[in-house]
């Protein structure tokens, strides 16, 4: 092959992570880019049962105040 | 039978005497509803991710609790509400039974909300480091696997 095609894989599925607590931010903010976005799943690669996952906790450490809403960057 | 979880955040410059009074006061309204309290620890002082009533830092508290009565919780959603003490409360129901935790052994510090601000996006590099060379590491030997079926 000429290119060498970058696989995806599943985060979850590959560390056997089931559930997603929306206090584990750590983990979370793999899944936001620098701006606080979430990121979509065909840059992730994750599954899509455990992207509604994701996307569920994210939304719910934001309302928390554990992570933001959006990251200007300047403060 | 329902599980719920409550994660508050109150004022960081309250006392460590002050935060336990909000905990009992917090308890004695809930117990109230006839629900059992499982947890209700301090889970940390953390750096909010935004100000919220023009506080940058929060103490947050975890409340995990078993229902009673579900026609009076409502009273306490709207005291905590009206709470000027909690700025923030959020609730969510769990699937399962949560544990009983004693005590957080390291309750987030401010050297760990130090980390996460400025070493975030080095961590974050370091991340992307590791995911690339398991990364390159899958697909050869994906290819290998293909040559030998073909």
């Amino acid at each position: 092959m000429a290119f060498q095609t970058r696989k995806k894989f599943c985060y979850f599925k590959e560390n056997g992570i089931t559930e997603i607590d929306y206090k584990d931010v750590k983990l979370l903010r793999r899944f936001v880019n620098d701006q606080g976005k979430i990121m979509p799943r065909r840059v992730t690669g994750t599954s899509a049962k455990m992207h509604r996952k994701v996307v569920r906790a994210i939304k719910r450490s934001r309302m928390i105040a554990l992570m933001p809403f959006v990251n200007t960057g300047t403060e | 039978m329902r599980y719920y979880e409550i994660l508050y955040i109150i004022n960081p410059n309250f006392e460590q005497g002050k935060i336990d009074e909000i905990i009992t006061e917090v308890s004695g309204k809930l117990e109230k509803t006839k629900s059992t309290i499982i947890n209700h620890i301090i889970w940390g002082k953390n750096r909010l991710a935004y100000p919220i009533k023009n506080q940058k830092y929060g103490t947050y508290i975890l409340l995990q609790f078993q229902d009673g009565n579900r026609d009076k919780i409502n009273d306490f959603y709207t005291w905590m509400k009206l709470n000027t003490l909690v700025l923030r409360h959020m609730t969510i129901r769990l699937d399962n039974r949560p544990e009983v935790v004693e005590m957080i052994e390291d309750p987030v510090k401010d050297e760990s909300i130090l980390e996460m601000d400025d070493i975030s996006t080095e961590s974050s590099v370091k991340d992307d480091d590791i995911d690339h060379e398991q990364i390159s590491e899958t697909p050869s030997s994906d290819e290998s696997e293909n040559e030998e079926n073909k």
